[in-house]
C-alpha cells in the first residue's frame, strides 16, 4: 500500500470507522420505514444541544443567529460521558499491560457501593438530616473510599492471574457477578434504606454530593475529576517509569522478563489503577446522581469503556475524544427516541460497527491486490 | 574396500543399482530397491544455503542415520522428503518412482507412505491415543459417523505386532511420558500405511534406557519391512543402531557410508570437516607448543574466583531432568565457551545462571554469595548481564524504540531519573551515543527508530550494547552472532572484548565452533545435560571438541574431565 494513504489511513482510522458505523445505522433505519435523515439530525441535535430555529429555553445560549445551544442537552451529554471517560482509562491502561479487564463493570459497582457507605458517614450526627461533615473533607474521603474498592476488586483478578494462573478474562467476568449480586444482597438485607420500600441504600449525607454544574442536569465537577485522570494517566504511560513497564509488559512480556523487569508486580500495579479507575467511575455516579447505591448503578458503563478505549486507540487523550463521542451518542438517542420513535438501541448498533470497523485490518489493500494481478494478467 | 571422501556427485551408472552408500560394491546385488533416493537437492533460505546439492539414498528396509553438526542441513533434507519444505531443484525417487513433482505436501508424503515424527510431538493433549492415530483419516460409517471399533481393531494389531502392550489406547495423550507420546507418533505414521519412517532427532529428549527400547523399536520396524531413517547426533547410536549412515556438513552430503565399514573417527572428521590422518590423541600431541607457553604463564598470580557452579541440577518445562550436576568456576577476566550439540543442556544452564528458571539442587556462588534463589533483577543488581539467544522474544521487544530497548530493565536506577519519572533527553542523549559506539545503523530515526525495523546484526549489537550498559562483571552471551555476517560478528567481539579486558567475565554459549576457538580462554562441552570435559585455549582442536560433544568412546588426551 501506498506509504502516505496507509499513514492517513491509520490516522483516520477512527473517524472512518464512527463514519461507517454512522451511515450502516442509517441504512438500518431507512429500511425499517423510519427517516434516517430526519432521526440522524435529531441525534445530533440532542447529543450536541446545538439546534436552529427560534430560541426555546431561557437558559439557552445563541451561538449565531438561529443557532441556538440548549444547555441543558450539553450537560447530560457531558454527564454521560464523564464516567466513560474513566472506564475507558480503565479498559486502556489494562491493555497497554497486556491485561484485558472487561471487570470494569464489577470495579465500577464496588465502587458505587462504597461511596454510597461511606458517603452516609455523618448522617446521624445531625438533627437535620443532612450531614455534619464538611464537603471538604467529606468528598475526598468518599472518592478515595471507591478508588479503594474498585482496585482492590481488580486487583483480586490481578492476583488470580499472577499467582495461580487464571485468564484476567475468566476472573473479571465472574468478578462482574459477584460485585452486582453482592450489591443486590447488600441493598436489600445490611445496608437497605428502612425508610424506602425500594432496594437501595440509606441517601448518602448531602456533604458527600458532587452538586449539579446545570440545574436539573446530572453533570458535575466529576467531569473535571475524569479529565484529571485521563491527564494523569497521560503522564504515567509517557514519562514515568511505571508506564514504560507497563509498555514493555504489554509489548513483550517475556523480553521485559529476561531483562529484569517486574512483570508480576507491574500486572498487579496496572490492575490497581485500573481498577481505582472505574471504582471512581462509580463514586462520581452516585455522588452526583443517585446519591444511594441501587441496582445497577455502574449501567453498561463499564461494558462501553471497552469500545472507548479500543476507539481511542488505548491512548488516554484518544479515551477522553471518544468517550465524548460515544457519551454524546448515547444521550443523543434517547432523545431521539423521545421525539422520532427511532428506537435508541440504533445507538448501541453504531456502537458495534464503529468497534468492528477498528478491528478491520486490512480491507483498503485486498483491493489494491485485485489490481496489481490485473496488471500481471495484461502484462503477461 | 576403499573409503571415498564422497564429493556429492553421483556419477552415472547410479541407475544400474551397483553403487551403494558412495562406495563402489561389486558384491552388492543388482536387485537392490531403494525406498528412498534423492539426488541434487538444493534449498535456499534468505541468506542462506540450507541444502546444498544433497544425495540422500536409502534402501528399501534398512535402518539409515543422517547425521551432521547443528545447522548442516539435516532437518531441512527430511523436510523436503516429507514434503513440509520444497526444495528448489533436485529430484525424488520413492519405491523407484519419481514423484518430484507429486510431492508438494505432507499430505502427499503421507499418500506415498512416508510417516514423520518431529523432534515437536504433534499430538493433541486433550484427545485420546485412538483419537490421535485416527486424527484425518478417522475410518467412517454411513460416512459421518467415526468407527472406532474398526480402528481400535487396526491399531491393535499394530500394537501387537510391535509389542506395544504398554500403551492403553484410550489415555489421553496428555497424561502420556515422553517415550510413550513418542511411540504414539510412531503408531499414528504406520496406521496411515506408513512404510518409510523419518524420526528428527528421536532420541534427544529420552534417557539411555529410553533411547535403547526406541532403537529396539524400530530395528523391528525394519525386520517387518519398514525402512527407518533417523538424524542424531550421537555417534554411538549410529554405530550400534543404524546399517547405512548418510555424513552432512554445511547443507552438503560429504560421505555415504555402510555402518560396519565405518569407524567413530571417520565419521566424526566428516562431520567436522577435517579429514583424520592419525588418530585424535596423536593429533593432540602435535600440540605441544601451547603447553609450554601455559606452564610460562602459571607464575601469574591466581585468578580470582567470580563465580561457582556446584552440582546444580535443574528441570525443563516437562519436568524432564535438563541439568544432571553441573559444577564449574569462572575467574575474572576470563571468556569461557560452553559448546555441546543442541538439547545438551545449554540453554538450561544459561537460564538457571540467569535466574530466568529455578534449579532443583546444588548452588550457585557469585562473589562468595549462594544467588541461587535471587530472582532476575537481584543477579542484574549485582552484576550479572544477559544477551538471551532468542532475540525476538526474550531479547528485544521489537514494536519498542531503540532507546526503549537500551533502557530496557534498568528504567528504575537513577542515572535514567531517579525512580518515578523517567529522564527522556537523558535517555535519547545516551542512547545515541550508544549507536554511534557501536555503529548501530538504524536510519534516519535515531533512537527513535522501532527496534524491530533494524537489521538482526544491528539487534544483535543493540543486545549487546544493552547487557554491557552497567558494566557488569558477567555476561551470560547465548549464541550473540548467530546470523550474523562476518564483520557484523567481528564488531560484537571488539565490544565484548574491550570489556573483558576491564575486567569482566564472559560465558559464551555458541554453536559456532570457530567462534569458540576464536575468543575462548578455554571450553567446557556439554553431553547428555552434563558438562563432558574441559578443553584449554593450548589444546583446542575440532576433533577433541567433537569427540566430546557427540559423546563418542574416543579416547581424547589434553581434556580434563568434569
Amino acid at each position: 500500500m501506498n506509504p502516505v494513504f496507509s499513514f492517513l489511513f491509520q490516522r483516520l482510522r477512527p473517524i472512518l470507522s464512527i463514519l461507517v458505523g454512522l451511515a450502516i445505522a442509517g441504512i438500518i433505519m431507512s429500511a425499517s420505514g423510519y427517516r434516517a435523515g430526519e432521526a440522524l439530525s435529531a441525534l445530533g441535535s440532542a447529543a450536541t444541544g446545538l439546534y436552529k430555529g427560534s430560541i426555546r429555553g431561557e437558559h439557552d445560549w445563541t451561538i449565531s443567529g438561529t443557532t441556538h445551544l440548549n444547555v441543558f442537552l450539553v450537560a447530560q451529554s457531558l454527564s454521560r460521558i464523564t464516567p466513560l471517560i474513566l472506564t475507558g482509562l480503565s479498559v486502556a491502561i489494562g491493555l497497554r499491560a497486556g491485561m484485558f479487564n472487561i471487570g470494569c463493570q464489577g470495579q465500577m459497582t464496588m465502587g458505587a457501593l462504597a461511596a454510597a457507605y461511606v458517603g452516609q458517614f455523618g448522617i446521624r450526627d445531625a438533627a437535620t438530616g443532612l450531614g455534619s461533615l464538611p464537603a471538604v473533607l467529606h468528598v475526598p474521603v468518599t472518592l478515595l473510599s471507591a478508588v479503594l474498592a474498585g482496585g482492590a476488586w481488580a486487583a483480586v483478578a490481578a492476583w488470580l492471574k499472577t499467582k495461580r494462573g487464571v485468564h484476567e478474562v475468566l476472573s473479571t467476568i465472574m468478578l462482574n457477578y459477584i460485585a452486582s449480586n453482592l450489591v443486590i444482597y447488600l441493598i436489600t438485607h445490611n445496608l437497605k434504606d428502612p425508610h424506602s420500600m425500594a432496594a437501595q441504600t440509606s441517601m448518602m449525607a448531602s456533604s458527600s454530593w458532587l452538586t449539579p454544574l446545570v440545574p436539573g442536569a446530572n453533570l458535575s465537577i466529576g467531569l473535571f475529576i475524569a479529565l484529571c485522570a485521563a491527564l494523569l494517566i497521560a503522564i504515567i504511560m509517557k514519562r514515568s517509569a511505571l508506564g514504560f513497564e507497563i509498555r514493555a509488559v504489554g509489548q513483550g512480556a517475556e523480553a521485559a522478563r529476561t531483562a529484569g523487569m517486574p512483570v508480576e508486580r507491574t500486572i498487579l500495579l496496572t490492575m490497581l489503577i485500573s481498577g481505582a479507575l472505574s471504582g471512581l467511575a462509580g463514586s462520581i455516579e452516585v455522588m452526583a446522581i443517585h446519591h444511594r447505591c441501587l441496582q445497577g448503578v455502574a449501567g453498561t458503563y463499564g461494558f462501553d469503556g471497552i469500545a472507548v478505549a479500543l476507539l481511542g486507540g488505548l491512548q488516554a487523550g484518544g479515551a477522553a475524544l471518544s468517550a465524548v463521542f460515544f457519551g454524546a451518542l448515547s444521550n443523543g438517542s434517547a432523545y431521539m427516541q423521545l421525539q422520532t420513535d427511532v428506537p435508541d438501541s440504533i445507538a448501541i448498533i453504531v456502537q458495534a460497527v464503529v468497534i468492528i470497523c477498528i478491528g478491520i485490518r486490512q480491507f483498503p489493500s485486498i483491493k489494491l491486490n485485485i489490481r496489481k494481478d490485473a496488471v500481471r494478467d495484461i502484462s503477461s | 574396500m576403499c573409503v571415498s571422501l564422497y564429493d556429492g556427485q553421483y556419477p552415472d551408472y547410479l541407475d544400474m543399482g551397483t553403487i551403494v552408500n558412495g562406495i563402489i560394491s561389486e558384491s552388492t546385488p543388482t536387485n537392490t530397491t531403494y525406498a528412498v533416493r534423492m539426488a541434487g537437492i538444493s534449498k535456499q533460505y534468505p541468506g542462506i544455503l540450507a541444502n546444498d546439492n544433497v544425495n540422500l539414498n536409502i534402501i528399501k528396509g534398512t535402518l539409515h542415520a543422517v547425521i551432521g553438526e547443528n545447522g548442516a542441513g539435516k532437518s531441512t533434507l527430511l523436510g523436503i522428503l516429507y514434503g513440509s519444505t520444497l526444495a528448489n531443484s533436485g529430484t525424488i525417487t520413492i519405491n523407484e518412482v519419481d514423484v518430484t513433482h507429486q510431492l508438494r505436501s505432507p499430505a502427499d508424503a503421507i499418500e506415498f507412505g512416508i510417516g514423520m515424527v518431529s523432534q515437536h510431538y504433534s499430538l493433541i493433549p486433550a484427545l485420546s491415543v485412538l483419537e490421535n492415530c485416527i486424527l484425518g483419516a478417522e475410518p467412517t460409517f454411513a460416512s459421518c459417523w467415526i468407527d472406532r471399533k474398526k480402528a481400535a481393531i487396526k491399531i491393535n494389531r499394530l500394537v501387537d505386532q510391535l509389542g506395544l502392550s504398554n500403551i492403553n489406547l484410550d489415555a489421553l495423550a496428555r497424561s502420556l511420558s515422553i517415550p510413550l507420546q513418542q511411540k504414539v507418533e510412531i503408531l499414528k505414521s504406520l496406521y496411515r500405511g506408513a512404510d518409510i519412517l523419518l524420526l528428527d532427532e528421536p532420541t534427544a529428549a529420552l534417557a539411555p534406557s529410553e533411547s535403547t527400547a526406541l532403537f529396539k523399536l524400530l530395528q523391528q520396524l525394519v525386520s517387518m519391512g519398514t525402512t527407518v531413517v533417523y538424524i542424531t547426533h550421537k555417534l554411538k547410536e549410529v554405530m550400534s543402531y543404524s546399517e547405512s549412515i548418510t555424513v552432512l556438513r554445511s547443507g552438503k552430503s560429504v560421505a555415504q557410508l555402510r555402518t560396519e565399514n565405518a569407524t567413530e573417527e571417520e565419521l566424526l572428521s566428516h562431520m567436522m570437516g577435517k579429514r583424520i590422518q592419525k588418530n585424535v590423541a596423536a593429533l593432540n600431541r602435535i600440540d605441544t607448543m601451547g603447553i609450554k607457553e601455559h606452564a610460562e604463564n602459571s607464575e601469574i598470580p591466581a585468578p580470582r574466583m567470580l563465580l561457582q557452579l556446584n552440582k546444580i541440577t535443574a528441570l525443563n518445562s516437562r519436568r524432564a531432568l535438563a541439568l544432571r550436576g553441573v559444577s564449574l568456576n569462572i575467574h575474572k577476566g576470563e571468556i569461557v565457551g560452553v559448546a555441546g550439540v543442541e538439547g545438551s543442556g545449554q540453554r538450561e544452564l544459561a537460564e538457571a545462571l540467569v535466574g530466568v528458571s529455578t534449579i532443583e539442587e546444588g548452588e550457585i556462588i557469585f562473589e562468595q554469595i549462594d544467588i541461587s534463589r535471587c530472582s532476575i533483577q537481584e543477579r542484574h543488581r549485582r552484576g550479572i548481564a544477559y544477551i538471551p539467544e532468542d532475540r525476538n522474544r526474550a531479547g528485544l521487544i521489537p514494536s519498542l524504540s531503540v532507546a526503549d530497548n537500551y533502557l530496557l530493565g534498568s528504567q528504575r536506577d537513577s542515572k535514567w531519573g531517579g525512580g518515578m519519572f523517567l529522564n527522556s533527553s537523558e535517555i535519547m542523549s545516551l542512547a545515541e551515543r550508544m549507536i554511534s559506539a557501536c555503529d548501530i545503523r538504524t536510519g534516519h530515526g535515531g533512537a527513535k527508530m522501532q527496534a524491530g525495523s533494524l537489521s538482526g546484526g544491528n539487534q544483535q549489537k543493540l543486545l549487546v550494547a544493552r547487557a554491557l550498559k552497567d558494566s557488569p562483571q558477567l555476561v551470560i552471551a547465548c549464541q550473540p552472532t548467530r546470523g550474523l555476517d562476518r564483520e557484523a560478528a567481528k564488531l560484537i567481539y571488539k565490544i565484548i572484548s574491550e570489556a573483558v579486558s576491564r575486567g569482566m567475565s564472559v560465558i559464551l554459549f555458541s554453536s559456532d565452533i570457530d567462534e569458540l576457538f576464536e575468543i575462548s580462554d578455554r571450553i567446557l562441552v556439554m553431553f547428555n545435560q552434563r558438562i563432558a570435559g574441559e578443553v584449554a585455549r593450548d589444546n583446542f582442536a575440532i576433533e577433541t571438541i567433537g569427540a566430546l560433544m557427540t559423546g563418542t568412546s574416543i579416547q581424547i588426551e589434553n581434556v580434563t574431565p568434569a
